[in-house]
């Protein structure tokens, strides 16, 4: 009987704690975030965890460590290799990825996804860029356009837990025949650290590439025609580079579910520029 | 009769014999082309290029005319044959007649008609190469009996939108199907093939086409979805276990967010059929309708069944994937998608249906067209 009572009681005491809502209390569950903060276009340099105020569901939170240029970086190129693609066209997209190649650093890893109708994972995430050099510099153009679909997968390949994930997409063209819908990719995005740029030419964006571009705190760069699409690249990856690594261990807020993020820095007339909000389950 | 009087009459005389002369060569031309043209109908073996297709395939527009219009061809009686013969010109793809044999032809109704010219990926599809010999061949169709209408005139009709389908000549196909709802009786197969072509243009290839050009009369995603719907629900109407209709009017459906009646039609089809394409299909849209309602387990399910048809298919694993990548599982994406993507062109052919879906009755035009000349075959012996 008393055996019974104290099992009655420990059960009751516990009962609390077990219906209170998880929240994060481990260093494991710390959110990282890509940075760009901008004043008047050019970068802002120099800031520290001081300069940063982050919001997660509009609940303050500590900054615990700002980092920059530091950490390597994985990028992932995915390229339109529909057949609209222009001979001249292709030309430039073959000079401006041998370009984004050469600003590399050791220690960086790149890989090369490239599209018509079908995906191909062509190179997997590596140091060794040679491959990849190979397949730009022989690819041809043919077929429809499955972007919605390369988009993920090239998310997918970026996403990793200790290099800096960043895809950049080039497109002439608009999705003709992917499975996955854009939304389901912007979800996907959504879920993942990496942070995508697009370049777009010739053609004006369905919204497909700018949700993408938004939801992870990327860009989307609209151009008339390919020849500016080497030095794009190039600003690309230099902006990226300006980026700022910010993490925080949530605190006060409930663990599961879509995390709204609300980042800014106390500099007046700052910009800042990273993903929407993070997603845990 | 004064001087005055005598001379216009004077001048129409010679008028008329001057023109007399030529109406003359006319009628021998049109004679002899005439003779011609029937000698290469009789000697042609239906579903070949053979020497008979390649002489007429170089006459004009002008010739075409002259035959079309002679006095000799309604007692001919040849027009099954003939149909053929002008449908293999057109298959060639080099007939010297090409666009319409009319200027505003086929009038369906007040003012010129439409011209669907979708450009994707820098490929014109449908341009109406193919017009002028289609045309004629449909021509002769319109002079068959009522019951040979029904019979073969159904069969061919439903067979060359079949062909245009599986060529993309979507320009072609439009005027066709147009022209089949006043040539011939509604059939389930034509119903299908409208069905199909209202789907693709309700789709991603002709609604980006129809951002870029000018020239395309496609409408918008919702209006082509509900004309989809009402012509795949009257071909199921005339046959409710056509498999093609059912899981087609089901994704139409599932499009418009009518997930309960689109998983009915799904499953139905499921029951129906056992073609391996069909099954795919099935599959990727169950799976999707599961995906959506948050039965993450069951959609895996039938992606899984869906890539067991097709292994080398990309899709399936593109949609398992993403499942995995929902969850925050990104590695188990990443190993799903090395296992799914090829890594190279080269390699033998990826086969995956989902690429062709937008072709329709494209899928089965072979062995439409092959019934339609075993038809004729029969019926000439």
């Amino acid at each position: 009987m008393r055996c019974t009572a104290t099992l009655l009681a420990i059960a009751w005491l516990a009962a609390p704690l077990v219906a209170r809502q998880q929240v994060f209390t481990s260093r494991v569950d710390s959110v990282r975030l890509d940075v760009l903060v901008t004043n008047n276009n050019q970068p802002v340099l120099g800031l520290t965890a001081a300069d940063f105020e982050i919001r997660d569901n509009g609940v303050l939170q500590q900054v615990d460590l700002v980092s920059f240029e530091k950490v390597p970086l994985n990028v992932v190129l995915a390229l339109d290799m529909s057949g609209s693609l222009r001979a001249d066209a292709l030309e430039h997209v073959r000079d401006a990825s041998r370009t984004l190649l050469d600003g590399l650093r050791p220690g960086d890893r790149s890989g090369l996804i490239t599209f018509s109708h079908e995906v191909l994972r062509r190179v997997a995430p590596s140091e060794n860029q040679h491959r990849i050099r190979a397949i730009v510099d022989t690819a041809q153009p043919d077929g429809q356009t499955a972007l919605i679909d390369a988009s993920r997968a090239a998310i997918v390949n970026a996403a990793s837990t200790s290099e800096r994930g960043l895809v950049v997409i080039f497109s002439d063209g608009l999705d003709t025949t992917s499975w996955l819908t854009p939304e389901m990719v912007v979800e996907t995005a959504k879920r993942s650290e990496v942070v995508t740029y697009a370049v777009r030419v010739g053609v004006v964006d369905d919204g497909f590439l700018g949700d993408l571009t938004d939801a992870t705190g990327g860009r989307l760069l609209q151009l008339r025609s390919t020849e500016a699409l080497r030095a794009t690249f190039v600003k690309i990856l230099e902006e990226f580079r300006h980026r700022y690594l910010v993490s925080f261990t949530p605190r006060g807020v409930a663990a599961d579910g879509w995390h709204r993020l609300q980042v800014r820095v106390k500099q007046r007339g700052a910009v800042v520029r990273t993903r929407a909000g993070y997603s845990r389950s | 009769m004064t001087r005055l009087q005598t001379c216009p009459l004077l001048l129409a005389i010679l008028i008329a014999s001057l023109t007399a002369g030529t109406r003359a060569e006319q009628t021998l031309e049109g004679k002899v082309l005439f003779n011609a043209w029937l000698t290469a109908v009789t000697r042609h073996t239906p579903g070949t290029a053979d020497d008979a297709a390649a002489t007429v395939a170089r006459w004009t527009k002008d010739q075409l005319l002259l035959v079309l219009n002679h006095p000799d061809l309604d007692a001919s009686g040849v027009f099954r044959r003939a149909a053929l013969l002008h449908f293999d010109i057109a298959l060639r793809g080099d007939a010297r007649a090409t666009g319409a044999l009319y200027p505003s032809y086929p009038r369906t109704g007040p003012g010129p008609p439409p011209q669907p010219l979708m450009v994707v990926d820098g490929a014109g599809l449908g341009r109406g190469y193919s017009a002028a010999h289609l045309e004629f061949a449909r021509e002769l169709i319109k002079k068959l009996d009522a019951e040979s209408k029904a019979g073969f005139g159904v069969q061919w009709y439903a067979a060359v939108a079949a062909q245009l389908s599986a060529r993309g000549d979507f320009a072609d196909l439009w005027y066709h199907l147009q022209h089949a709802e006043i040539a011939v009786p509604e059939s389930a197969e034509l119903l299908l093939a409208a069905g199909c072509l209202r789907e693709l243009f309700a789709g991603p290839m002709a609604q980006a086409t129809r951002r870029r050009s000018t020239m395309v009369v496609v409408g918008d995603r919702g209006q082509n979805l509900r004309r989809a719907e009402d012509f795949f629900s009257r071909a199921l109407a005339k046959a409710p276990d056509f498999v093609e209709a059912r899981l087609r009017r089901g994704r139409v459906f599932a499009e418009q967010n009518r997930h309960a009646e689109a998983v009915l039609d799904l499953q139905r089809a499921r029951e129906l059929t056992s073609d391996r394409e069909q099954s795919y299909y099935i599959r990727l849209f169950l799976g999707r309708e599961e995906e959506l309602l948050g039965r993450h387990d069951e959609a895996r399910r039938h992606y899984e069944a869906a890539a067991a048809l097709f292994p080398r298919a990309q899709s399936p694993w593109l949609a398992i994937g993403r499942l995995l990548a929902h969850r925050g599982d990104f590695a188990g994406a990443r190993q799903v998608l090395d296992r799914g993507l090829r890594t190279m062109q080269g390699e033998p052919y990826s086969e995956d249906p989902w690429w062709i879906y937008d072709f329709g009755p494209g899928r089965y035009a072979q062995a439409m067209l092959d019934k339609v000349y075993e038809l004729a075959r029969r019926e000439a012996s």
